[in-house]
């Protein structure tokens, strides 16, 4: 049978000393005498080595950055294409230098794909290529994908996804396809496309993280995939909310939308509680359902109405009390169910 | 690092802990972790009780309606509700109803001052008289962390307002005499450092006066993004004789910021025992502070107080604050200096080969691990 490790086996640290003062489990002599050996032992020399090379090297940076910036006008076309491509180039090398599986080559790689954006912004600025913003970031993303793909390395994963995700934003305001709409349509493309952009990523992430020869296992990327789906669920669900208020709008397209949001959330609310259990990404579910509920009791209160009473604050307090009460209580019972004895 | 247990078993003081103790101390720490919410279950609590208070606020306003004629009604309803709010905040109903009390305490607290505040006699100084007595008074009546903290903050920096604006006649237009504020200001900003390092160095104040602590950090933070954006910036010019004395009192805050970094390094270094040991260490770290004065740098020395501050005590929230203030000041720092763009290259360059020539000497002398014996 396995037990849980005592709590006195876990480090000492300072905050939890003082919390044992507060509950007068320890005396003040004691815990000013321990916090004097944690304080000894805390990692100082990491910390001042790590940050004085940090800021060495920040400094050196934004010097030369400064010294390019004095520069700039004196400089060739030819030259300033060359340092960007100059500077991509030397990023990739010294990742292959150091290594792809240590953290430093990965943060090298991840600085040339940054890179190869300043490179395609140079580019354009010289030869003026008039490219809409969107052609810029798929540009980018696409150039970079193989480094991406090989890396193994979730960040730069994640900072593809950003880079899909502003090609997208940008695109749908300039699309020929969306000649003619209004700026409420275009606002709809925007988030339905980012929902099923971030949404297919999501699903993805889950499968290929099931695989056995799977190389990444921290729970972050999927929370952070999970965000950019649903928060443009809950912007679009709320957009259609409000957009009832208009006498001219159908209400036909609102009701289809909450359908399909009641079942993305149910679905998340059942993976994650059921299948998989994660109480952040519960949490964000929830304060996401939260924040769309709100806005529809707003809605069916009417603030808008010219009859406009005391009552109806008092009613709207009460029921965001109910709603975000219901969503603590339901988080609350998930952790307390999943929670070891 | 050590683990609870070996700090109990091998104490510095070199008294075993009983097994009953350890006991004791174990069901503290399981009864603190059960207890204990995640932060994003907070944020979510806190959201949901913000919102609803602000409606029930709704209703409160919508039942008197707006107008002025009603100034105090609207005073007395906000100490009905901070009466309310502080016997709900003492109870332990959970922290849904903790935030909706903090809410309403701080509705309640704004409505007093809405409504009791003459507008033509000395609303400042009575703003600042009201904002430390309701300090004072919720610190004692209203236990909970945030409410202490967010009340103490208002009133420093209602305090702040006051003191560089003045309170002599109309309000807002008359300014305080330059020598007396240049006085007051340096006091001020004693009185936050001192009560930074009061609240927080010694564990036993740390208990009771964390929040307070939090509140003078914040509020000093505050104090100086504000001057970044020229907010308590004076059109005259403060003239002193001799000139070291202008100097001073011109370099006063970074003075006493270096002051406070110097105290601050030798505690969380273990105190008067370890500068007697190593002076040439501390002395090194005197003159880089001397440095910093020298060139103007207050910011950047500020933050490096709440970095330092944060990385011994392990809290994570002054260190975070250390973390983002750090750049931000620096940044500004460089970018008001009075060069071209080729001269600050110059000092930036030279200033980060200086940071790796540091670096290198620690590593070589200070952190210089003992050697091993063959």
């Amino acid at each position: 049978m396995k037990t849980l490790p005592s709590p006195l086996d876990r480090p000492a640290s300072i905050p939890v000393l003082r919390r044992l003062l507060a509950a007068e489990a320890l005396t003040s002599q004691e815990v000013e005498a321990m916090e004097r050996q944690v304080r000894r032992d805390l990692p100082w020399k990491i910390w001042l080595d790590r940050g004085l090379l940090s800021l060495g090297i920040a400094l050196i940076l934004a010097g030369i950055g400064y010294f390019f910036a004095h520069n700039w006008d004196h400089l060739t076309d030819d030259d300033k294409l060359g340092m960007a491509g100059g500077a991509v180039l030397a990023s990739l090398l010294g990742a292959t230098w150091v290594g792809f599986d240590r953290f430093a080559g990965k943060l090298l790689l991840l600085a040339a794909c940054a890179l190869v954006g300043v490179y395609i912004a140079v580019f354009g600025q010289i030869y003026q290529t008039g490219a809409d913003s969107y052609l810029l970031f798929t540009n980018w993303a696409f150039l970079i994908f193989p480094w991406v793909a090989l890396s193994r390395f979730m960040p730069l994963w994640m900072f593809w996804m950003v880079l899909l995700n502003l090609a997208l934003g940008f695109y749908w305001p300039v699309s020929s396809f969306l000649e003619g709409f209004g700026s409420w349509d275009i606002f709809r493309h925007e988030t339905i496309s980012l929902l099923l952009l971030n949404g297919v990523a999501l699903l993805l992430r889950e499968v290929a993280g099931r695989w056995p020869g799977a190389w990444f296992d921290r729970g972050w990327s999927t929370l952070f995939l999970m965000t950019a789906a649903i928060v443009p669920a809950s912007v679009e669900m709320i957009d259609e909310i409000l957009h009832t208020w208009d006498s001219e709008a159908h209400v036909g397209g609102a009701r289809l939308v909450g359908v399909v949001y009641a079942a993305i959330v149910l679905g998340l609310g059942f993976y994650h509680s059921r299948v998989r259990y994660s109480l952040p990404a519960l949490a964000i579910t929830t304060l996401n359902t939260c924040t769309v509920l709100t806005f529809l009791a707003i809605r069916l209160l009417d603030f808008d109405q010219p009859r406009f009473d005391a009552g109806i604050w008092l009613f709207a307090g009460l029921i965001v009390l109910g709603i975000f009460g219901g969503g603590v209580f339901f988080l609350r019972t998930q952790r307390l169910a999943h929670q070891h004895p | 690092m050590k683990t609870l247990q070996e700090l109990c078993l091998k104490p510095e003081t070199g008294e075993r802990f009983s097994p009953e103790r350890l006991r004791q101390i174990e069901e503290t720490l399981i009864e603190d972790h059960h207890s204990d919410m995640p932060w994003y279950l907070k944020v979510i609590v806190g959201i949901g009780a913000w919102l609803a208070s602000c409606f029930f606020l709704g209703f409160a306003f919508a039942l008197i309606g707006w107008e002025d004629k009603h100034q105090v009604t609207f005073g007395c309803i906000g100490v009905v509700l901070l009466v309310v709010a502080v016997v709900v905040g003492r109870q332990k109903w959970g922290v849904f109803a903790g935030q909706c009390a903090l809410a309403v305490s701080l509705a309640g607290q704004a409505m007093i001052y809405f409504g009791f505040i003459d507008e033509q006699n000395r609303p400042l100084g009575t703003a600042m008289e009201y904002a430390l007595g309701l300090a004072a008074l919720l610190y004692v009546a209203y236990p909970g962390f945030m409410s202490r903290l967010m009340t103490c903050f208002a009133a420093l920096q209602v305090t702040l307002l006051w003191i560089y604006t003045g309170d002599d006649g109309e309000p807002f237009s008359t300014f305080r005499v330059e020598s007396d504020l240049t006085r007051l200001v340096l006091l001020y900003w004693a009185v936050h450092l001192v009560g930074i390092c009061y609240c927080f160095l010694r564990p036993r104040h740390s208990v009771l006066l964390a929040p307070l602590g939090y509140a003078f950090i914040i509020s000093l933070a505050a104090w100086q993004i504000e001057n970044l954006f020229n907010v308590w910036t004076r059109a005259t010019v403060i003239s002193y004789s001799p000139v070291w004395v202008e100097w001073t009192f011109f370099h006063g805050r970074f003075i006493m910021l270096a002051v406070a970094f110097f105290v601050i390094a030798v505690w969380a270094a273990g105190g008067i025992p370890v500068l007697r040991e190593k002076p040439p260490l501390f002395l090194g770290l005197a003159l880089a502070l001397a440095v910093l004065v020298w060139l103007g740098s207050g910011g950047v020395l500020l933050a490096l107080i709440f970095l330092l501050l944060g990385f011994s005590l392990q809290n994570r929230a002054i260190l975070g604050l250390g973390l983002l203030l750090f750049p931000v000041f620096v940044t500004y720092y460089y970018y008001n200096l009075n060069l071209d763009l080729l001269a600050k290259a110059g000092v930036l360059i030279g200033s980060g080969l200086v940071m790796l020539l540091l670096r290198a000497g620690l590593a070589r002398s200070v952190f210089a691990g003992p050697k091993e014996v063959p």
